[in-house]
C-alpha cells in the first residue's frame, strides 16, 4: 500500500486522475475491463494471484500499461516480457518518466 | 667376299614359310654357305629344293655325300638321311635312324660346331619339339653364333625356338626377316676379329699358347697342353678381355708377374656345364643297362662306378638316384659306390656339401622323393649322399680306379685333343671290368677305338668294353700312343691259358690256317700271327688297315667276292684252289670266310687262308746226256754211301734238333708263364695303385668330414659353455652324457660325474619324480614342463624334459633344461599384490571409478560407480558410457569424450547421470586417457563424484538469493515511499530526521522479528507489539491476547500501524505522560469469517482535545495500508480520557494463524 500511495501521489503530481488503486485481482479485472482510463500500472503479485490476466485484458483493449515489480525480468511470464517495467525501488521521478513515456507525452 | 662361315638352319613343321622368307633376304654375295636340315618323312620326296631355288638368289642343291661346302650356296638335307659336316665336306649317311632317335638338327649342329667353331652359325626355326637345342649348345660352346626364331617382339616362337632359348645360350631371338642382316653383321665382326687376331697373335699362336700353359702348369700343377687349342684359346681370350689386355705378350707377362692370374685362368678353364639328368634320353638308355648291373640273385656283387670330371656333382647324384630308383623297382639292394672326381677342388667342395639351388632337370616327384629342403637349398637325402664319394683327381694324370662296372664321362673329351682322348679311352678300358660300360656325352664317341669298345646303345651313347679282346692294360700314361698294329700283335700272344692248350696251339699252329678278323667295312681288327704276313703286301700311300689295301693283289678279287657274299647271306663261304704265286712258288689256297657269332655289336668276319698244295719251283728240266764211267760209278757208290751216312747224321741231327726245338718251346712256354706272371704282377701293382687312389679319396673325404665335425663340436661346446640355460643330456638310464656349467647351480655336478646316473647326484631341487617323469617322456615322446623351486635359496626354475633325438631320429635319452624364473616369479608376486592394492583402493573409494574402452564399454567399474548408477557390475558391462548420460547433456559430453580420445587431453564435466530406474543424478566426472608404453590409446579412466546434494543446495541458494533480492527491493520501495510521504509533511529537519528514523526503525524491527524463524516467541503479534513498544518500557503498558503468528506482510503493516499509534501517543497521548497508561488487547472472533480485533486504548494521559485537525501521514498509513492490503477497518475515537483505536482485520491465512500451543489464550 505504501508503494501504491507513493505512485498515487506521483500521478497526482503529474496531474493524472487515479482510478484505484485496487489490491485484489477480481477488482483489478473488473476495472481493467470496464473502467475508462488512459494507462495502468500493475504490480505483478497482488492478492488473489498475478496480474497477467489483467495485462491480457489491457492489451486487448490497447490500453498502455507498465509492470512494477521487484523481480528480475525472467520472473515475468513470457508473453509479457518486454513490456515497460518499473523496477523496485523507484523514485517518484522514475514513475513520472515511465508514465510519460508510456503515454508518449513529452518529458518534463 | 669369301668367309668360312657355314650357317645351319634347323626347321620342322611350318618351316617352309620361314625358310622362304629367310632366303629372300639373303644377298647373292654373302660369302656364307647355308645348310638346311629339316624334319622329313623318310619316304617323301621333298620339293624344298625347287621351292627355295625359286626364291633364293643363290644356288640351292640337294646335299650329297662328300660335297665340299662352298660359299654362296644352299644345301638341303636329302630324305631319310643323317647329314653332318666334317672337314668342310658334307657327310650323308643313309638310312636315317629310327624315328624315335632321330634328331637330325642336333646331330648336324653338333658336327657343325666341331668342324667350324666360331664360324658356325646355328639358326633354329619354327618347329615342334626340342630338336636343335642340344646342337645349338654345342655351337655356342665352340664359340659360334646362335639364333632362334621370334614369334614377335623378340619372344621366341613356341616349340623348337623356345626350347632353344630355354638353354640360355641363344645369342639372338629374331624374326626371320631380320636374320640375314644379323648374319652379315656377324660375318663382318669375324673378319675384323681375324684382323686383330693376326695383329695380336702372329703366326705362332700355338707357341704362345704353350708358353701360357707352361706357366699355368708351373703355378698350378695342372697341364692343359693336350686340351683342344680352340677351347683353351677361348678361355685365354676371355681372361684377356676381362683384363683388357690387347696382346698375348702382355698377357703372358701378367700371367707370370701376378700371383693370382694363373689360378684365375685355371678356374676359367674349369668352368663346367652340368645339370641333373642332362640328356634325359641318354639316362633312359642307361636305366636299362643299370638293371643288368644290379643283376640277378640274392646278393648281387657291389657296383662300382666312376664319374671323372663330375663338376659340381649333379651328374653323380642323378646316377645315384637312377640306381636307387631301379633297385626299388626291381626290389633288390646292392652295394653301390660312385667315385666322383674332378680337377676343380671348389667344384668338389660344392658337390660334397651338396646344397643345390638350381634344380633344372629334376622332376618334382624326384625332388620330393630324394631331396629334403634346408634353408632354401635342396640336399640329397642320406641314402643318396652315402653312395657318392668325391675327390680331387686329374683323370689325365692320376692313376685311375679299377674293376669298375660303369664309367660316366660325359662332355669331357670334347675339350681334349685327339691324343688325350686316345689316352683317356685306354685308361677307361683299363679301369673297367670285362663287359664294363662307358657312358659318354652326346657329341662324343669311341672314335678310333672300335677295338676297345663296342656300341651298346647308340642313342644313349653307351659303350661296352670289348671283353673278347684279351687286353694288356694300357699304361695309364703312355709316353706315346702305340700303333694299333703293334698292340694287337702283342695281344695275340698274351693271356696264356693252360700249358697243354698252349702246346697244342703251338703244335697245331703250323697246320691251322692263318686268319684275319675284319669288320663290315673290311678293316682288319685281328691277325692270327706273323704267318699272315706271307699273304700281305704293303701298298704305297696312306697307311690303312683296310684288308684290301694290305692283301696281296692276286688274292684280293677272290677274297672280296667271298667276303661280300658272306656279308649278304651271313653264311660261311669256302673257296678252294685259289692259286697264288708267293715267293716264286705257286701255292694253292683255300679261302674260308665265316661270320663271327656272339661278339655283340657290329658284325665281324673271319677270313682264313689255308695252303692246300705247293708246286715245285719252276726249274729248267735236267738233261740226261753222256755215258757213265767206272770211276764215275765208284765215285757214285761212294757218294751214295756218304749220302746215306749223311742221311743218318742228318737224321740224328734232326732228332737232336727236334729235341732242341721241344726244349726251346718248353722254355718258351716257361717264359710265357713268367711273362704272364710278370703281367699279372703289373696288373696287381696298378690295381694297388687304384686302390690306393681310392683310399686317398675316401681319406680326403674323411678328413673333410672330420674337420667339419671338429668345427661343429667346438661350436657346440662354445654354445653349451655360453648358454645361460642350464641344460643336461641324459641317456635312457638317466646317466649323464653332457651338461652346461649352469647345471652346477642346481645339481652338485663335476665333469667327472659324466656317466653316473643323475639320481645319484645331490640336488637342492625339491623334485622327487625325476625318474618317473623321464620314463614318461621316453614312453610318450612328449615334452614335459614343470616349475620347481630350489630348497634353500628361494630360486625357481622352469624345467623342461624333451626326448633326445639322434641324427638318425632314434631316441637316445632325454634333454633337460632349467630356465631360472626367480625374478619373474618375484615380479609376478609383486604385481599380484599391487593389483590387489589397486582393487582395494578403487573399491573402497566413494567416488565412482571406471575404465572405459574407446567404444564406451565398461571394462571395470567399482562399487561406488555401481551405486551411483543403480546398476550391478554385470549390468554396467551391458551398457555403454553414452547410455548413462542424460539426453540433454549427451551432445556436449560425447563430443568432449571423442575429443579426449583424439587428443589425449583430459577433461572434467558435470552432467546428469542416467540411473537404471530412469531418474538422473548430477555427477562431476573427471576423464583421462590410459596409454600403453608406446603412447597408444588403451582406454579412458573416469572418476565420477555424485553432486546431487550440492546441486540442490546451489539451486536453493539461487532461489533464496532471488527472493532476498525481491524482498530487499520491496522493503526499499516501502522505505522510499515512506521518505517521499514524510517529506510531504514539511517538517523541520530535526523532526523529519526523528520521524524518518523512527519509521525506518519500526520497519527494521518488525522485519528482523518476522524473518527470525525457529524461535517460538518471534513472529507473534505479542512479540511484535513488545518490540515496537520497547522504547516505552518504563510506562504502564498492558498487552493481552492469544498467541497469533503473523505473516510477514501482515506483521509489517501492523507494526507500522502500531509505530504510528505509539509515536502519536508519545507526542500527544498517554505515552507523553509518565503516569499515562496504554492498554493493547486483541482477540479473534468466531463466525463465518473470523475477525482479528485489536484494541488500542490510551488512558491517564493528558486530556484529548478532540479529533486532530489534520490527518498526518501516520494516520493515512494506518488506515489505508491495512484496508488496502487486508480489507481491514480502522476505527479511531478521541474521548477526553485518551485515544482509542480498534482495528478489525478479516483473519485469513494471509494474515496469520492462531497458535494452539497456548491454550486458554483464545477467547
Amino acid at each position: 500500500m505504501l508503494v501504491a500511495i507513493m505512485i498515487e501521489d506521483a500521478l497526482h503530481d503529474l496531474g493524472a486522475e487515479v482510478v484505484g488503486p485496487v489490491s485484489r485481482l477480481d477488482a483489478a479485472l473488473t476495472i481493467a475491463s470496464e473502467a475508462e482510463f488512459d494507462a495502468a500500472i500493475l504490480d505483478v503479485n497482488i492478492r488473489g494471484g498475478t496480474t497477467y490476466a489483467v495485462a491480457d485484458v489491457l492489451a486487448s483493449r490497447e490500453i498502455p500499461f507498465l509492470f512494477c515489480s521487484g523481480y528480475s525480468e525472467w520472473a515475468i511470464e513470457e508473453r509479457h516480457r518486454g513490456r515497460p517495467r518499473l523496477t523496485k525501488p523507484f523514485s517518484p521521478r522514475d514513475i513520472e518518466e515511465q508514465v510519460l513515456a508510456l503515454l508518449a507525452l513529452p518529458q518534463r | 667376299m669369301h668367309t668360312d662361315m657355314v650357317v645351319g638352319l634347323g626347321a620342322s613343321a611350318g618351316g617352309l614359310q620361314a625358310l622362304s622368307s629367310f632366303f629372300q633376304g639373303v644377298p647373292a654375295d654373302s660369302g656364307m654357305a647355308f645348310i638346311v636340315v629339316q624334319h622329313l618323312s623318310p619316304d617323301h620326296e621333298s620339293s624344298l629344293t625347287e621351292i627355295l631355288g625359286r626364291v633364293a638368289a643363290i644356288p640351292v642343291l640337294l646335299a650329297e655325300d662328300g660335297t665340299k661346302v662352298l660359299p654362296n650356296t644352299v644345301y638341303i638335307i636329302p630324305p631319310d638321311a643323317t647329314l653332318t659336316i666334317a672337314g668342310g665336306r658334307l657327310v650323308v649317311v643313309k638310312p636315317a635312324p629310327p624315328r624315335a632317335e632321330r634328331r637330325p638338327i642336333d646331330s648336324f649342329f653338333t658336327s657343325l660346331a666341331l668342324d667350324k667353331g666360331k664360324h658356325a652359325v646355328s639358326i633354329v626355326l619354327s618347329g615342334v619339339g626340342s630338336d636343335g637345342s642340344a646342337g645349338l649348345m654345342a655351337v655356342k660352346e665352340n664359340g659360334g653364333l646362335t639364333i632362334a626364331q621370334a614369334e614377335f617382339d623378340h619372344q621366341a616362337m613356341q616349340g623348337m625356338p623356345q626350347s632353344a632359348e630355354a638353354t640360355g645360350l641363344v645369342d639372338h631371338v629374331l624374326e626371320v626377316e631380320e636374320m640375314p642382316a644379323q648374319l652379315i653383321e656377324y660375318r663382318d665382326h669375324l673378319a675384323l676379329l681375324a684382323e686383330t687376331e693376326e695383329e695380336g697373335f702372329p703366326a705362332a699362336v700355338t707357341e704362345h699358347l704353350v708358353a701360357v700353359l707352361s706357366i699355368v702348369r708351373d703355378k698350378t700343377g695342372h697341364d692343359f697342353l693336350n686340351y683342344k687349342t680352340k677351347t683353351i684359346m677361348r678361355r685365354v681370350q676371355r681372361r684377356m678381355h676381362i683384363l683388357q689386355t690387347d696382346s698375348i705378350f702382355e698377357y703372358i707377362q701378367r700371367l707370370s708377374d701376378e700371383p693370382t692370374e694363373p689360378e684365375l685362368l685355371f678356374r676359367e678353364m674349369l668352368i663346367g656345364v652340368t645339370e641333373f639328368f642332362r640328356d634325359p634320353k641318354a639316362f633312359e638308355g642307361l636305366s636299362a643297362v643299370i638293371d643288368a648291373l644290379i643283376g640277378e640273385g640274392e646278393a648281387p656283387p657291389p657296383i662300382r662306378i666312376w664319374v671323372p670330371a663330375c663338376s659340381t656333382g649333379e651328374e653323380v647324384y642323378s646316377l645315384a638316384i637312377l640306381i636307387r630308383e631301379r633297385m626299388e623297382e626291381l626290389g633288390k639292394t646292392a652295394e653301390v659306390q660312385i667315385f666322383a672326381t674332378d680337377l676343380d677342388d671348389r667344384a668338389i667342395e660344392f658337390a660334397r656339401t651338396a646344397r643345390f639351388e638350381r634344380l633344372t632337370g629334376l622332376s618334382p616327384a624326384r625332388l620330393e622323393r630324394w631331396f629334403y629342403e634346408d634353408d632354401g637349398s635342396y640336399c640329397p637325402i642320406r641314402q643318396i649322399r652315402a653312395m657318392c664319394v668325391f675327390s680331387v683327381h686329374n683323370v689325365a694324370k692320376d692313376p685311375p680306379f679299377s674293376r669298375l662296372d660303369l664309367i660316366s664321362c660325359r662332355n669331357l673329351m670334347i675339350y681334349m685333343n685327339n691324343e688325350l682322348q686316345d689316352r683317356l679311352m685306354r685308361t677307361f678300358h683299363y679301369a673297367l671290368k670285362p663287359d664294363g660300360l662307358l657312358f659318354l656325352g652326346l657329341s662324343e664317341g669311341i672314335g678310333k677305338h672300335p677295338n676297345l669298345f663296342s656300341v651298346l646303345d647308340k642313342a644313349a651313347h653307351l659303350f661296352r668294353r670289348q671283353s673278347a679282346v684279351a687286353a694288356l692294360p694300357a699304361l695309364p700314361m703312355p709316353v706315346k700312343a702305340q700303333t694299333t698294329l703293334g698292340r694287337v700283335a702283342e695281344q695275340g700272344r698274351s693271356r696264356p691259358d693252360d700249358k697243354v692248350d698252349l702246346a697244342v696251339r703251338v703244335a697245331l699252329a703250323r697246320h691251322s690256317p692263318v686268319f684275319l678278323v675284319v669288320d663290315r667295312n673290311s678293316n682288319i681288327l685281328r691277325y692270327s700271327g706273323q704267318e699272315v704276313a706271307r699273304y700281305l703286301e704293303i701298298s704305297a700311300g696312306v697307311a690303312s688297315l683296310s684288308l684290301f689295301s694290305n692283301l696281296r693283289k692276286n688274292l684280293r678279287v677272290s677274297v672280296r667276292t667271298a667276303l661280300q657274299s658272306v656279308m649278304k647271306t651271313a653264311e660261311a663261304v669256302v673257296v678252294d684252289n685259289v692259286s697264288v704265286v708267293i715267293d716264286s712258288q705257286t701255292v694253292g689256297l683255300r679261302v674260308i670266310v665265316e661270320p663271327l657269332q656272339g661278339t655283340g655289336g657290329d658284325p665281324l668276319f673271319v677270313v682264313a687262308l689255308q695252303e692246300t698244295w705247293t708246286s715245285a719251283p719252276a726249274l729248267p728240266p735236267q738233261s740226261e746226256t753222256g755215258p757213265r764211267s767206272a770211276a764215275a760209278l765208284a765215285a757214285e757208290q761212294e757218294l751214295h754211301n756218304v749220302r746215306a751216312q749223311l742221311q743218318a747224321t742228318i737224321a740224328d741231327l734232326e732228332t737232336a734238333n727236334e729235341e732242341m726245338k721241344s726244349s726251346a718251346e718248353e722254355y718258351q712256354s716257361v717264359n710265357e708263364e713268367l711273362q704272364s706272371t710278370n703281367e699279372e704282377l703289373q696288373t696287381s701293382k696298378e690295381e694297388m695303385q687304384s686302390i690306393n687312389e681310392e683310399l686317398h679319396t675316401v681319406n680326403a673325404e674323411m678328413i673333410s668330414k672330420n674337420d667339419l665335425l671338429s668345427n661343429l663340436n667346438s661350436d657346440l661346446q662354445n654354445l653349451l659353455d655360453s648358454t645361460q640355460i642350464a641344460t643336461i643330456f641324459l641317456d635312457e638310464d638317466l646317466r649323464i652324457k653332457n651338461f652346461t656349467p649352469g647345471m652346477a647351480d642346481i645339481f652338485s655336478l663335476r665333469d667327472s660325474d659324466k656317466g653316473r646316473p643323475l639320481t645319484d647326484i645331490v640336488t637342492l631341487l625339491a623334485y622327487e619324480d625325476l625318474r618317473r617323469d623321464v620314463e614318461r617322456v621316453l614312453r610318450e615322446l612328449t615334452v614335459m614342463e614343470r616349475e620347481l623351486d630350489l630348497q634353500d635359496r628361494g630360486a625357481s626354475f622352469v624345467m623342461r624334459i624333451r626326448p633326445y633325438r639322434s641324427i638318425e631320429r632314434v631316441i637316445e635319452g632325454v634333454v633337460m633344461t632349467f630356465v631360472d624364473v626367480t625374478a619373474r616369479k618375484k615380479a609376478d608376486a609383486a604385481r599380484a599384490l599391487s593389483e590387489r592394492r589397486f582393487t582395494a583402493i578403487v573399491d573402497q573409494a566413494t567416488v565412482g571409478v571406471a575404465e572405459i574402452d574407446p567404444f564406451g564399454h565398461f571394462q571395470l567399474a567399482n562399487t561406488a560407480l555401481q551405486s551411483i548408477s543403480g546398476r550391478s557390475a554385470d549390468e554396467l558391462q551391458r551398457v555403454s558410457r553414452q547410455d548413462l548420460v542424460h539426453p540433454d547433456d549427451a551432445k556436449e559430453i560425447n563430443g568432449r569424450f571423442a575429443n579426449m580420445l583424439a587428443t589425449g587431453h583430459p577433461f572434467e564435466a558435470e552432467y546428469r547421470h542416467l540411473r537404471a530406474d530412469g531418474t538422473s543424478v548430477w555427477v562431476h566426472d573427471s576423464m583421462s586417457v590410459l596409454q600403453d608404453s608406446d603412447g597408444r590409446l588403451l582406454s579412458a579412466i573416469s572418476v565420477t563424484l555424485e553432486i546431487e546434494e550440492r546441486k540442490r543446495a546451489e539451486d536453493k541458494a539461487a532461489l533464496l538469493l532471488g527472493e532476498l533480492d525481491h524482498r530487499v527491493k520491496n522493503i526499499l520501495a516501502i522505505v522510499s515511499s515512506i521518505v517521499a510521504q514524510t517529506l510531504k509533511s514539511k517538517l523541520s529537519p530535526e523532526e523529519f530526521s526523528a520521524t524518518i528514523s523512527g519509521r525506518i526503525s519500526a520497519i527494521t524491527r518488525a522485519h528482523s522479528l518476522l524473518t527470525r524463524r525457529g524461535v517460538a516467541s518471534v513472529g507473534t503479534l505479542r512479540a511484535l507489539l513488545e518490540t515496537e513498544l520497547e522504547p516505552y518500557q518504563g510506562q504502564n503498558l498492558k498487552l493481552e491476547g492469544p498467541t497469533i503468528a503473523l505473516t510477514p506482510k501482515a506483521g509489517l503493516s501492523i507494526a507500522m500501524a502500531v509505530h504510528e499509534l505509539a509515536s502519536n501517543a508519545a507526542k500527544y497521548g498517554s505515552l507523553s505522560d509518565p503516569a499515562g497508561k496504554l492498554d493493547v488487547r486483541w482477540q479473534v472472533t468466531e463466525g463465518d469469517i473470523p475477525q482479528l480485533r485489536l484494541t488500542w486504548k490510551e488512558t491517564e494521559g493528558p486530556p484529548v482535545a478532540g479529533k486532530p485537525k489534520t490527518w498526518g501521514f501516520g494516520t493515512t498509513l494506518i488506515e489505508r495500508s491495512l484496508s488496502f492490503d487486508f480489507d481491514a477497518t480502522v476505527d479511531r475515537s478521541f474521548p477526553v480520557t485518551g485515544v482509542v483505536c480498534v482495528i478489525d482485520i478479516p483473519f485469513s491465512p494471509e494474515v496469520g494463524a492462531l497458535r494452539p500451543s497456548e491454550p486458554g489464550a483464545i477467547k
